[in-house]
């Protein structure tokens, strides 16, 4: 081997390295998945139809959860399809004292599909229909005074419950794997019904103010990320999402639709 | 990401601060007087050893040969070079202007002779090549015609590396035989693995699963066994621990090192094995260390409890021969070795009452009211073992290692070498407690953990390791040996497992592996009689309250406590297969152009692959709340399927792999033989695949450029400065592939206890959890969450941030060295070391979701950066093996800070590279910034060992080791809701007090009875830790077992409290939720051991 070959393969080594290195450098990391938040986001509703006006809600939060069926062998998850539950604060704590109802077709939580598995072009992922959230719940009469005389438990009325979801979105990227989510929600509280535009953020985070007297205000520092040097433990929210604190829920929600980042 | 299995924890003591810090302080002022007076005694008698600094594999000799007369270059010279440790010799010729270089030397002792007509022949002999080094060797000629007169030639053997600017330090069989290492006991001793000796090299400090150097941690090391990397595939820490009987040279390379060494941020560790030759060479050595010579072990106080457990060494020995030589001669060489060996401890597990202040005078029955008593030079509560309640248990593990090569020459220029090295050990299993191989002492060591605190069968496992390494090297040179090739093929297969006592499998529904383990730990607290019946139990019997006006109900006293119990299976149980096959080429040239150059270039590529079966003894583990209402189903693994529908998932059995493919090309260029650049660069790309395959975890563009320069001020190789820069990519192992991106699908809920749900095995009157019930629903509940009972982890993909970086770091090496005496130089260099991208996992939602990232940067950028500064300066001295003694002292002054500590977490021990807890909880963010726990500001070592000659065939040779090290920083630690205990700085990492000095004293005595030139008999007696130093090793760093958050700008008042600390619900911490042991000490310095050693060489 002459001096010539050597640096022949010497230069053909660098040279195919160096191409290697420029194929793979801009070869993508794994997709992240449809997925959502798993908890309890912070759901800001704006009235589309208010119906009679008397079952407003301004918002609340609800809990999200995302699933996957079972692979062929029940061995593992099958990422490649997915699924996501809402359930409401008012379902949660209707239930908090009567019978769940468990009729055919009745569940405290509204259920739909992931259109597809990965996000699309402009990193949402469509579940476009829901199964709805419907709980009719039974009221419980006054209970017994007790011996000493001790007022019994206070009534509790019937109420009844229905949550429909359409056309909801959650924003998936690798720094933000569904925790901003937008939908149409048409919720009818004993007869009466109201049509919302949702706009939701995971986690629900509290922008109360911490004084113990008076009436709670908004405390928009609470919405920001940490900053120990500023001492600020700060809230779990990802830094690039912008948030307001709303005056009425005191919990800290997108600041316009989403995707809301600064 | 959360580690797998928490850490149990300590029992308490009572504190009692200041008084244990004088105490310490004054024991470390003694051992420090008794530790120089040692020191000084004994310098007189033998002296410091031999050093070497290197690079990997093969040595290098260059030189010029001039005239002797006219001094002018001699061209044309045959240059030679023969050893004993070396197949055939080597020969090249000389260029115009005199140079010559022999570029592959294997390590060993050399004769150079050079022969040109007209000339009279010049030779050389005791040339100690260490691996990876280059050493110059001038020459002058006499010419034949210079007549009558008579020349001497004074030059001395070179020793300085002149061609390399890499610290570390070579250690040949001179070295490891006559120095005291690898102390019985410590991890890798029972055979004496080579990755047990290196922490004697400068800078280099035994850790939890090796030896780390320069801040680092040992996971970030190579590897490298003839030429092919034995790293554990799925956690980076040494695969195949070979003992040092096999080994030609330990060559430990902790920086500066070319681009030919990659995928490590740590050192690298490169082991050349013997080879045979054309004379036949072996032996059969056996050594032994009895645990009844064993000095008095320092007993670590505890506050009484029912359950107390003590070990002791009962012995560590080996037995293995070897034997190399030729087949054909000159053509075909054999070599090899076994050796078996075997550790086993002795655990004594006694049952103790607590000692009361009011008992029945007769019965000794404590009467109602009474209350325990405590020592008061303790504070500690006095317990009193229950006669006839004690068990005993062996804990045992066994090594086989053997190895097998062949070396084949084509001819002179051609040779192969085929090896193939097997390293199965086994331990536990049976009756038995296993010794972990990691640690080398049993599992459940009552230092590190609480002991016995269960049954035999939820914590005895059985523990298997087996590594195979095959390597097929072959070495062709061209053209006068100006062009080589060397190739290396290796495929390093491993197996492991983690199973219970009875061998039962993962996953299994019968034996052990089908129990689930169940972990009590009421804080009002069992007794010990809720799980055990033994004789004498009656002295259990609770001690009934007097109610008072304040208390009427008053709770009875429990005379047996128990804090924590494990009953059930043995938990997380595993079986992994992995599987290493990497292919090498490297092209030398030699080429000249303004000076002279050694131009090297070089591919790599290896796929990983691990396959890991994990379970959970029957499917979860179940953990008592401090309350005792209810159980958690704390780890189980499975996924839900919808709102609370969940399918338990018996085991996940993952295929992982991994593709790595790398170049480099660097060049040695001596500008003039004053002064030799090195410069080159090195290019490196992973892919990780999960489990589904699928896109691949990329971490390409791992451009590593290095570069330095050596300046001989002397020209003749007797001295250097040197400087570097080098950056370090890590090879990432598979763990992540296998946890992280193939997910590790998790639920968790909650089970009420109920009296009617016994356990079996378990007195019946002891109430369980209600496994036959349907889960209760989530405490606190959170009412809008469509999950009531269940709470899923790990489901799904896991986010990666698309710009993702490859995790490095860079180094600054500057030093310089002085052949002082024949064969011996002093040396200084400084290092600097810091990290640039970390990769770790991170979760902005208290562990409910994961992502991967770059701590600071990208995705993360919101987190805070990983931190790692490393600054060291090391002073040394070396002398090789000649004229009866050899030398090496060391001194590091040391500094590292930062919030990174490496692969492991030292302060938990959780071993998950690149998804350790570190950066998980952005609540625990505060506070972690510090001295680090490999933070020993001063290191000193002294190894030196001289022979004796009694008389023409007998020889005595002694050997010593002395070691001095600073104490490490400690921290005040808290525990966190979902990871457990341990996981938060309350106030900023270091601001506890140091551990105080350890020194240590280590002697090796030997007879050698020579029987011919070629056969020795030599019996040697090792003392490790003669003045039986106890100095204090750790200490209990759990400040609270409480959930609290770190304090903001906290700092630790003058009487050890700390103001403003919070649980994570805001409410106030309180005094009486500290743990009483905090501060106390939880180890000492192992104690004096004897290893007695008989070795036949032929």
């Amino acid at each position: 081997m002459d001096n010539r070959t050597w640096i022949g393969f010497v230069s053909g080594l660098v040279a195919v390295s160096a191409a290697a290195g420029i194929a793979v450098s801009c070869m993508d990391q794994p997709p992240t998945k449809c997925q959502t938040g798993r908890g309890v986001f912070a759901a800001k509703y704006r009235a589309v139809s208010e119906g009679d006006g008397g079952c407003l809600l301004k918002g609340e939060p609800i809990g999200i959860q995302p699933y996957n069926p079972a692979n062929a062998d029940k061995t593992a998850p099958d990422i490649e399809s997915s699924s996501v539950a809402i359930r409401s604060t008012q379902t949660g704590q209707a239930l908090t004292n009567r019978a769940p109802d468990l009729a055919e077709g009745h569940q405290p939580y509204a259920l739909g599909k992931f259109a597809k598995a990965d996000p699309g072009a402009d990193d949402f992922c469509d579940v476009p229909s829901f199964e709805p959230s419907i709980q009719e719940l039974e009221g419980k009469p006054e209970g017994d005074a007790g011996p000493d005389g001790a007022p019994g438990t206070p009534a509790v009325p019937a109420v009844s419950l229905k949550y429909e979801w359409k056309n909801v979105r959650f924003y998936v990227t690798a720094a933000q794997a569904g925790v901003q989510m937008i939908g149409d929600l048409t919720y009818t509280k004993n007869g009466c019904q109201a049509e919302y535009k949702v706009t939701a953020l995971y986690p629900s985070t509290s922008c109360a103010s911490d004084n113990d007297s008076g009436p709670k205000v908004p405390d928009q520092e609470k919405c920001l990320p940490p900053d120990l040097d500023k001492g600020r433990r700060g809230s779990a929210i990802n830094s690039d999402v912008d948030t307001v604190c709303d005056p009425d829920l005191l919990l800290c929600v997108l600041a316009r639709d989403p995707p809301s980042n600064h | 990401m959360q580690p797998v299995i928490a850490a149990a924890p300590r029992s308490f003591r009572r504190e009692n601060h200041r008084q244990h810090r004088e105490e310490r302080r004054a024991r470390a002022l003694r051992q420090l007087l008794r530790w120089c007076l040692a020191t000084l005694l004994l310098l007189v008698a033998t002296v410091p050893p031999r050093t070497a600094l290197a690079q990997l594999g093969a040595g290098v000799l260059i030189g010029n040969v001039t005239d002797a007369s006219s001094k002018e270059p001699v061209a044309d010279a045959v240059v030679t070079v023969t050893s004993p440790g070396m197949q055939g010799e080597q020969t090249v010729v000389t260029d115009s202007s005199g140079l010559y270089r022999i570029p592959t030397l294997p390590p060993g002792v050399y004769v150079v002779r050079i022969d040109k007509e007209t000339y009279k022949p010049y030779t050389r002999d005791a040339i100690a090549m260490r691996a990876d080094t280059t050493l110059r060797l001038n020459a002058e000629l006499l010419p034949e015609s210079l007549k009558g007169d008579e020349v001497t030639v004074v030059a001395r053997p070179p020793t300085i590396d002149v061609g390399s600017s890499s610290t570390g330090m070579s250690m040949s069989q001179e070295f490891t035989r006559r120095i005291p290492l690898s102390r019985p006991g410590s991890k890798g001793a029972g055979n004496r693995s080579f990755e047990s000796i290196a922490e004697a090299a400068p800078g280099a400090a035994e850790d939890r699963f090796g030896v780390s150097v320069n801040g680092t941690t040992s996971p970030e090391n190579q590897y490298v066994l003839d030429g092919t990397s034995v790293n554990n595939p799925a956690y980076g820490v040494v695969g195949a621990p070979l003992s040092v009987e096999f080994t030609k040279e330990v060559n430990v390379i902790t920086g500066g090192y070319m681009p030919e060494y990659g995928r490590a941020t740590g050192a690298t560790m490169n082991v050349v094995t013997k080879s045979g030759s054309n004379e036949f060479h072996g032996g059969v050595f056996a050594f032994y260390s009895p645990g009844g010579l064993e000095g008095k072990r320092k007993p670590i106080i505890r506050d009484g409890q029912a359950v107390l457990t003590t070990q002791d060494l009962s012995y560590i020995g080996d037995i293995g021969a070897d034997i190399g030589g030729p087949i054909v001669k000159d053509k075909l060489w054999f070599y090899a070795g076994f050796d078996i060996s075997r550790t086993r401890y002795n655990l004594h597990r006694t049952l103790n009452r607590l000692r009361y202040n009011n008992v029945d005078p007769v019965t000794g029955v404590p009467l109602p009211g009474a209350t325990p008593i405590k020592d008061p030079a303790t504070g500690f509560t006095i317990a009193d073992e229950i006669p006839g309640a004690g068990s005993s248990y062996v804990a045992e593990g066994q090594q086989i290692q053997a190895i097998g090569k062949l070396t084949y020459a084509l001819n002179p220029d051609n040779q192969l070498a085929l090896s193939v090295i097997g390293t199965p050990s086994t331990a536990g299993g049976g009756d038995k407690y296993a010794i972990d191989p990691n640690t080398g002492l049993p599992e459940l060591d009552p230092r590190l953990t609480t002991g016995l605190n269960g049954s035999f069968g939820a914590l005895a496992h059985r523990l298997d390791s087996s590594a195979i390494d095959t390597s097929l090297k072959w070495s062709s040179a061209f053209d006068n040996k100006r062009i080589l090739i060397d190739t290396t093929l290796g495929w390093h297969h491993q197996t492991s497992a983690t199973l219970p006592a009875d061998g039962s499998e993962p996953g299994a529904k019968t034996g052990l592996a089908g129990v689930p383990r169940v972990v009590w730990r009421r804080t009002a607290f069992h007794s010990i009689t809720d799980f055990e019946t033994f004789p004498n139990s009656n002295l259990c019997d609770l001690v009934p309250g007097v109610p008072t006006m304040d208390n009427p109900n008053p709770p009875p006293s429990v005379p047996c406590p128990v804090s924590t119990y494990n009953s059930g299976g043995p938990d997380f149980l595993r079986r992994s297969t992995l599987d290493r096959y990497q292919a090498r080429s490297v092209l030398t040239v030699l080429l000249q152009g303004a000076g002279h150059h050694v131009v090297k270039s070089g591919v790599d590529v290896e796929l990983d692959t691990y396959r890991n079966i994990k379970a959970y003894s029957g499917t979860f583990r179940l953990r008592e709340s401090t309350s005792g209402s209810n159980f958690a189903y704390q780890r189980g693994f499975g996924f839900l399927t919808g709102p609370d529908q969940a399918v338990v998932l018996d085991k996940i059995d993952n295929t992982t792999k991994s593709i790595t493919a790398g170049a480099f090309v660097q060049d040695s260029w001596s500008v003039v033989d004053k002064f030799t650049v090195n410069v080159g660069v090195r290019y490196d790309a992973q892919f990780l695949y999960s489990s589904r395959g699928g896109t691949p975890f990329s971490l390409p563009n791992q451009w590593s450029p290095r570069i330095g320069a050596i300046f001989d001020p002397t020209q003749e190789g007797r001295a250097k400065i040197s400087a570097a820069f080098a950056r370090f990519y890590e090879g990432v192992p598979l763990d992540i592939a296998d946890r992280s991106l193939s997910r590790e699908n998790s639920i968790s809920g909650l089970q009420r206890t109920g009296a009617a749900c016994p356990i079996a095995g378990l007195p019946s009157t002891t109430p369980g959890p209600c496994l036959g019930q349907p889960r209760e629903a989530n405490i606190p509940p959170i009412i809008a969450d469509p999950n009531q009972k269940y709470t899923a982890g790990g489901a799904g993909s896991v986010p990666i941030d698309p710009n993702i970086k490859p995790q490095s770091s860079d180094e600054i090496v500057v030093g310089g060295e002085y052949e002082i005496i024949r064969d011996g130089r002093v040396g200084v260099s400084y290092t600097k070391r810091w990290m640039n991208y970390v990769i770790e996992d991170m979760s902005r939602d208290e562990a409910a979701t994961y992502f991967l990232g770059n701590p600071g940067y990208g995705i993360s950028k919101d987190f805070p950066k990983a931190v790692r500064n490393y600054d060291g300066l090391t002073f040394y001295f070396s002398k090789a093996f000649a004229d009866e003694w050899l030398a090496s002292a060391s001194y590091t002054l040391s500094y590292l800070r930062g919030n990174y500590p490496g692969l492991y977490r030292p302060e938990t021990g959780q071993l998950d590279p690149n998804i350790n807890s570190d950066f998980d909880l952005i609540t625990l963010m505060a506070n972690r910034t510090g001295p680090l726990p490999g933070d020993q500001t001063h290191s000193m070592k002294i190894f030196g060992s001289k022979d004796w000659i009694l008389a023409e065939q007998h020889n005595l040779t002694s050997g010593l080791g002395l070691r001095a090290r600073s104490g490490a920083p400690t921290s005040y630690l808290g525990s966190h809701p979902r990871y457990g205990v341990d996981e938060a700085f309350i106030v900023p990492r270091g601001d506890g007090p140091r551990l105080p000095w350890n020194f240590s004293a280590d002697f090796q005595l030997g007879y050698r009875f020579l029987v011919d030139k070629d056969k020795t008999v030599v019996a040697t007696l090792d003392v490790f830790n003669l003045f039986n130093f106890q100095g204090v090793s750790g200490t209990d760093q759990r400040y609270t077992n409480t959930d609290v958050l770190p304090v903001l700008g906290g700092k630790v008042n003058p009487d050890g409290t700390i103001d403003g600390i919070k649980h994570p619900d805001g409410t106030d911490f309180v005094a009486t939720e500290k743990n009483p042991n905090f501060g106390h000490e939880t180890s000492y310095q192992p104690p004096r051991i004897f290893r007695f050693g008989l070795r036949t060489t032929f």
